[in-house]
């Protein structure tokens, strides 16, 4: 991956925590019923109502440097989609946006997953570039762009 | 219980079938003979009619005895069969290394895959193919062969980690679940099984006892979403399919 990036060992919920997002008591909450049910740690805070997903996407982006982008008004070329799978998109919770000579860019809603981006560059021999979106922005993406 | 509809008492359970058929072949038989001996064929006297007609009513009730043994009997062969394909079903290991067998591998395979969709996380899947290994049953027979696919079971096993599925599909074909690890991990660890398996028996002098390993990988969400794709796609890697 050619985007540099700060090297923080820290988990998300405690980014989220010291940005005062969420509190002590909201962090656990979430990370017990992730044990329970399984899932995401961003996601089941949004849906917990704890933290708002704009405001992972911001933490993410200050605290790793993937760039933000809002994906409601953007269109992306047929072609680019045709890249990656309809079910590796939606599994990995990822979308690609564009392509510039051998550089994909794909927005994610959750860029630290290395795996996925390897998978995506071994799947396409394109260098991969990350940028952050939303969960519900990518849904909507998915499902807008994959008919399948 | 499968029932079978070729007699009237196909209903009974086993234990009266044997109660009635033992009294049937053995005790009124038995009765009608004493009977027999005692009042026609000691005095000797002229009833032969009466006679045929009691020995054949004999014969009868035997044959209804000898059927209904028979009824029982593969009544119980009919469950003995039934409990052993449901033993099969249940059983999760392959006899001779251990290892898990094909249909826990799948199962387990499928489990994994829904596990890493739910975490948005890879799962790979890993064949290893002994090659020339019929040649070498052929020619030093199944008990050198056992020993060679015990001794790649350890050497796979020692390899990964303990949570990770090893499994003897066929029988010369290893499978792995790398739950949590992509295609590029696995095909690295793939090449490092290979490797290893295939030094345990290089120093052989004999050529027909060194062994070279094919690998095959593939990865949810990359090669599918089933566990029958990623087995497919692996087995096409090696050249199977």
């Amino acid at each position: 991956m050619a985007m540099p990036r700060r090297i923080v060992n820290k988990q998300l919920g405690e980014l989220l925590l010291e940005r005062s997002i969420i509190n002590r008591e909201q962090l656990e909450k979430g990370l017990t019923l992730q044990k329970d049910k399984g899932g995401l740690i961003g996601e089941i805070l949004v849906e917990l109502g704890f933290a708002k997903e704009v405001e992972i996407a911001h933490v993410l982006t200050a605290q790793y440097g993937f760039p933000y982008l809002p994906l409601g008004n953007y269109e992306i070329d047929p072609d680019v989609i045709s890249i990656i799978p309809g079910r590796v998109a939606r599994q990995y919770m990822l979308i690609p946006i564009d392509k510039i000579g051998n550089n994909l860019t794909i927005a994610m809603s959750n860029p630290l997953n290395i795996q996925a981006v390897e998978d995506i560059e071994l799947l396409s021999n394109y260098k991969v570039q990350t940028f952050v979106a939303t969960s519900s922005d990518i849904k909507n993406a998915i499902a807008k762009y994959y008919k399948e | 219980m499968i029932k079978s509809k070729r007699f009237l008492f196909t209903t009974w359970s086993i234990k009266d079938k044997l109660k009635i058929s033992f009294y049937l072949t053995v005790v009124l038989p038995l009765l009608v003979c004493v009977y027999l001996i005692s009042d026609y064929i000691l005095p000797i006297i002229g009833i032969s009619a009466y006679v045929t007609a009691l020995v054949f009513l004999n014969i009868f009730i035997a044959m209804i005895g000898f059927l209904l043994i028979r009824e029982a009997f593969s009544q119980m062969m009919m469950e003995n069969e039934n409990l052993t394909r449901r033993m099969e079903k249940l059983e999760i290991n392959d006899a001779l290394t251990g290892l898990y067998n094909d249909a826990f591998i799948r199962n387990r395979l499928q489990e994994e895959i829904k596990r890493a969709i739910i975490h948005q996380r890879p799962c790979a899947f890993v064949l290893l193919r002994l090659e020339s290994f019929a040649a070498f049953h052929a020619k030093f027979g199944s008990s050198r062969s056992e020993t060679v696919l015990r001794k790649c079971a350890s050497l796979i096993r020692e390899t990964v980690t303990e949570i990770d599925p090893v499994g003897r599909i066929q029988e010369n074909l290893f499978a792995i679940i790398l739950a949590e690890r992509n295609k590029r991990q696995a095909q690295r660890m793939a090449s490092e099984i290979k490797q290893k398996l295939e030094l345990a028996f290089s120093s052989e002098q004999d050529y027909h006892k060194r062994f070279t390993v094919t690998t095959g990988v593939s990865e949810n969400p990359l090669d599918g979403i089933r566990a029958d794709e990623l087995v497919e796609k692996a087995q096409e890697a090696l050249g199977i399919v």
